[in-house]
């Protein structure tokens, strides 16, 4: 993950956050141009709306703004940023339980769909309605760590857990994936730890 | 591990990605799979289908840049927020502000579910001979859990629009809200087409989402959204709803007489495979 300076600003990432705490009034602002590619797109795929993503990502870049003088360094700047994107796309998404997301991410940026099959089209759009409806902690994790790409170290910090959480969360959304894309049925009715939870992962969830 | 001993996917799942090694759990579940032939074949079931969900996961590519719209907002949120710590002045753009852009994504977001491509998809299509409108409809922003729009887009086939013999340029994605240039306000919601009057109704409206979640199965839920559009040239109210248990996505193209004793169905794709 980008740490340095792009552009025509030479200061990497920690040296923008204490220019802006320092007052710099640009610093800031430099510093989320450099990451908001990145953060929307954590944003969009946690939330699944494109609406709801904004206004996220929006909160949580003014909650950094105001916060970055308690940034004290124990991990990267890009952590910290997707720590505070994350938090702020599951305080909402759990105050919207009651309104089912619609994918409406069909990205703005997608004329490049024109020229695939409408097959591979479809198995797009019907696997981001799937993210939609997993749990919002397995969303983010696989978020994170299977359409990011980010190491499982670095997303359990984001996230403020274990590393086997987090592996215990994705691997119970790519279960319950299977069963929403039609992989995998489930001859009782029940979808993946709807109701039950193995031992395996109480003891993930609470060993933080 | 299940009280009754029937497969559990979600703990098989944790066992397939190793994370049961080592521990009691991963034991039970490993004597399971030797001894007990629904387990077994539960476990190749559930392999082949994360082996699917990660070959799907890694199709579905990068996101794209953030929008300008967005990236606007949060240079001028920021720009107002003052100094590190201060109260900020919150720039936010109402909910209606972004609906024709949402619109537009949704209405791309069914045209793929209906199998052709997007840009074909967002082609409007003035001089189709149902252009009439009915004046002055308000349409509610949801009915039940329903979101109700009006786009006037055409979800037709491709081959359909060429029937038609009525080329229009198409609208192409700047014009759905996602260029550098504010979107109008209010949100330029199109003309429910007058053939489909009937439909603007709450209590007609109602009767044919009703009827359409009867035609999917009575299990279903209510639609997700309803949109007075057109498919091929004809007036439609396009419908998205998914269907428990498969879980996939429908679209369905209904015509004026939704509801009145049937569907009056024009097209339906998409659902359980």
């Amino acid at each position: 993950m980008r740490s340095g300076p792009l552009g025509d600003d030479p200061r990497d990432d920690r040296a923008l956050l204490a220019a802006h705490v320092d007052g710099d009034p640009d610093a800031f602002g430099e510093l989320v141009r450099r990451h908001r590619d990145r953060l929307w797109a954590v944003a969009l795929r946690t939330l699944g709306d494109r609406e709801d993503a904004a206004d996220a990502l929006q909160d949580a870049c003014l909650s950094a703004y105001r916060a970055a003088g308690g940034f004290r360094g124990d991990s990267a700047v890009t952590t910290w940023l997707h720590r505070i994107v994350v938090n702020a796309c599951l305080d909402r998404a759990r105050r919207r339980q009651v309104r089912p997301a619609v994918p409406l991410e069909t990205a703005q940026r997608e004329p490049v769909a024109a020229t695939e099959s409408a097959d591979t089209l479809t198995t797009r759009l019907v696997i981001r309605d799937a993210l939609t409806r997993l749990p919002a902690d397995q969303r983010a994790a696989l978020v994170l760590v299977d359409l990011e790409g980010l190491p499982v170290a670095e997303v359990a910090a984001i996230l403020g857990v274990a590393e086997g959480t987090v592996k215990s969360r994705c691997a119970r959304g790519r279960a319950r994936l299977a069963v929403l894309l039609g992989h995998l049925r489930d001859d009782d009715g029940n979808r993946p730890d709807a109701s039950r939870v193995p031992p395996a992962s109480r003891r993930a969830e609470g060993g933080t | 591990m299940s009280a009754d001993h029937r497969p559990d996917p979600a703990l098989l799942a944790e066992y397939a990605e190793g994370l049961l090694a080592g521990t009691p759990e991963g034991d039970e579940v490993a004597a399971r799979l030797a001894a007990d032939p629904a387990w077994s074949a539960a476990y190749a079931e559930l392999t082949g289908a994360l082996a699917a969900v990660r070959a799907g996961l890694a199709a579905l590519g990068p996101v794209g840049p953030v929008p300008a719209e967005v990236a606007d907002r949060l240079d001028a949120a920021l720009a107002t927020a003052g100094g590190p710590g201060k109260f900020a002045v919150r720039p936010r753009r109402g909910r209606r502000r972004v609906v024709a852009p949402v619109l537009a994504a949704a209405a791309a977001s069914v045209a793929v579910l209906l199998g052709f491509s997007v840009v074909a998809a967002l082609r409007t299509d003035p001089s189709a001979p149902t252009v009439a409108s009915v004046p002055g409809t308000v349409l509610p922003d949801h009915l039940g859990e329903t979101l109700i729009t009006s786009t006037g887009l055409d979800y037709g086939t491709v081959a359909a629009q060429d029937a038609l013999r009525s080329p229009a340029p198409p609208v192409g994605l700047s014009a759905a809200g996602t260029d550098s240039s504010p979107p109008p306000a209010p949100p330029p919601a199109s003309p429910v087409p007058l053939a489909l009057a009937r439909l603007t109704s709450p209590a007609a409206l109602e009767a044919c989402l009703e009827a359409v979640r009867a035609l999917v199965g009575a299990t279903s839920p209510a639609p997700r959204s309803a949109d007075f559009a057109r498919f091929g040239g004809v007036p439609a109210l396009v419908i998205v709803l998914t269907a428990e248990p498969a879980g996939r996505p429908q679209v369905l193209a209904v015509g004026p007489d939704c509801g009145a004793g049937g569907v009056d169905l024009i097209s339906r794709t998409g659902g359980t495979p």
